[in-house]
């Protein structure tokens, strides 16, 4: 529990920190769509040092993020082995059955990874800079021109940000209750498959029971404290943008149109 | 069984930015059959001092010695199925971790998983909830549909059921009622005398330090302050109120007395101490009137 680190808030007061939650939001989307136009190497390579040097300025050790991405390996690798395996193609180097590795596999599932990679990098960066309440924040605004379609906006944020705000306390639930069945046997880390899975019952259980009894006391305590949802809340938290978002900003827009640029040369 | 921290210090997430020191050069004995009390502020390292005793926590540093169990830091979760059997670990709001469709099963879960048959499991569960006071025509509802404290016996009745040779409470009263407090209290108070266990209690009631306790752990800061017999640990109200610990509520009562003048050549823990020495003086009161 403790090595999983996307969706971790890491305290800090650095030049990441302080950027806007809805321009990085904005940037996180805009790195994805960026991820997929790029084809060619170069590319992801000009992609790489932009991660690196946001990185960088987050001032959390690029280390911390590797052990970070053990717990996600799992799911790279089955990826990139899909791709691998799976792949058709005319140059093949092994076969076996349905499965063989081509070259063409081999160049998918590169890609794959690096994708990857990047894409968890700059969304763990996202979690790691930005307190959970501000992402809702962010969120909360950027969703606002989907008032138009009738879309319950403020429900929704209201929504994201109490799940946010439950998620380190379930993690310490989790914890908790993993170690009470530890001590009376359960071991969640050995045996076979079918053996792990049964483990896992005696801790879902109780989390969900647990679940339910915080969010009834927090219904109550907001009912009896008189909260109405809907318009014309004031808020507490004020999102201000700087002259350092609209720089970052344009630095964005001078970075997409490279990569368009590069793109179309390679 | 003898319990033994040599050097011990642990680390929260050692090895990365966040890594918080939970214990440090930690020294202590527990001697088999004792009741033992640990005492000290939130944060102060007690919690993480008891998940050692099961191998919940592997040590940073140091060894933990369990009866013939030795726990460095190179111990392997695998070997450490017999010490979590022989060690029970009541935590904190024990009920939470009740899941089982029934009562019964539920405390037969901790006693099949260390390899009882199904049959053996079952009948000492019954044992066991009969020890904490639930009837038989409770063993078959569901965990949930029991009062509070009714889960709380149930949660501990699951831990008794491994037969465990050490019992560690985690403020294992911590929400209920002072007669519950109180209930819960003898009853571990009789387990330990009848089963001759080793008893380490985590709390905040000095009342019941001073009532149970052999010997007494004071934690600050990952580190054992102090180790001493309750009468040891209560003598100095000074050096307690300096570390933010209070005073048993005898204690409390002495201190307001010695305001009004009364004297006490030693500090009474218990009611009987505090009559003995009260008495006497009561008498050369004047009556008004």
């Amino acid at each position: 529990m403790d090595k999983l680190i996307l969706g971790r808030y890491y305290p800090g007061d650095s030049f990441v920190h302080r950027l806007d939650p809805r321009l990085k939001l904005i940037l996180n989307i805009l790195f994805i769509i960026l991820i997929f136009i790029a084809q060619h190497w170069p590319s992801y390579l000009l992609l790489g040092v932009v991660v690196v040097a946001s990185v960088w300025a987050s001032g959390i050790s690029l280390s911390f993020f590797l052990r970070g991405l053990r717990p996600m390996l799992v799911l790279i690798l089955f990826t990139v082995g899909l791709q691998l395996f799976f792949t058709s193609g005319q140059h093949v180097y092994w076969q076996w059955g349905i499965l063989s590795v081509s070259q063409e596999g081999l160049i998918n599932a590169a890609y794959i990874a690096v994708r990857f990679l990047l894409i968890i990098f700059m969304s763990t960066l996202l979690t790691l800079t930005t307190q959970p309440l501000e992402i809702a924040d962010g969120l909360e605004y950027l969703m606002k021109p989907l008032k138009v379609v009738k879309f319950p906006v403020n429900e929704v944020a209201l929504m994201l940000s109490i799940a946010l705000r439950f998620v380190p306390k379930l993690m310490d639930e989790t914890t908790k209750i993993m170690n009470a069945q530890r001590a009376r046997g359960v071991d969640f880390n050995n045996g076979g498959l079918i053996k792990r899975a049964k483990a896992l019952l005696p801790l879902l259980i109780p989390l969900m029971m647990s679940s339910i009894d915080i969010a009834s006391d927090l219904t109550t305590a907001m009912i009896s404290r008189g909260y109405r949802d809907g318009e014309g809340r004031s808020r507490y938290r004020i999102l201000q943008w700087r002259p350092t978002d609209t720089v970052i900003l344009a630095a964005s827009g001078v970075l997409t149109v490279g990569l368009i640029v590069l793109e179309r040369f390679l | 069984m003898d319990i033994t921290f040599k050097q011990v210090s642990y680390t929260y997430q050692a090895n990365s930015p966040l890594a918080t020191p939970g214990l440090r050069d930690v020294d202590l004995h527990f001697a088999s059959g004792s009741y033992n009390a640990i005492i000290g502020q939130t944060g102060s390292g007690k919690s993480t001092l008891v998940q050692h005793l099961n191998g919940l926590l592997i040590p940073t540093a140091g060894q933990v010695i369990v009866g013939q169990q030795v726990i460095t830091p190179l111990t392997k979760n695998k070997a450490l199925h017999d010490l979590r059997r022989q060690v029970g670990l009541v935590f904190q709001f024990p009920e939470s971790q009740l899941f089982e469709e029934t009562v019964l099963k539920d405390v037969a879960f901790a006693p099949k998983n260390f390899g009882k048959t199904p049959a053996e499991a079952t009948a000492i569960a019954q044992q066991a909830l009969r020890l904490v006071g639930i009837g038989p025509e409770l063993e078959a509802k569901m965990p949930f549909d029991l009062s509070g404290g009714q889960m709380r016996r149930v949660a501990i009745a699951g831990v008794l059921a491994m037969e465990p040779e050490v019992l560690v409470l985690d403020e294992p009263t911590a929400g209920l009622d002072p007669v519950g407090r109180e209930e819960m209290m003898q009853l571990f108070a009789r387990i330990q005398q009848e089963r001759q266990l080793t008893v380490i209690l985590v709390t905040h009631q000095m009342d019941d330090v001073v009532r149970y306790a052999d010997q007494v752990v004071v934690m600050e800061q990952g580190h054992p302050l102090k180790v001493g017999s309750p009468r040891e640990i209560f003598a100095d109200p000074t050096w307690l109120a300096a570390h933010n610990l209070e005073l048993p509520s005898t204690g409390q009562l002495v201190a307001r007395l010695q305001q009004q003048g009364f004297e006490f050549t030693t500090l009474p823990l218990t009611v009987p101490e505090l009559l003995a020495q009260l008495t006497p003086q009561l008498r050369q009161v004047p009556v008004d009137g």
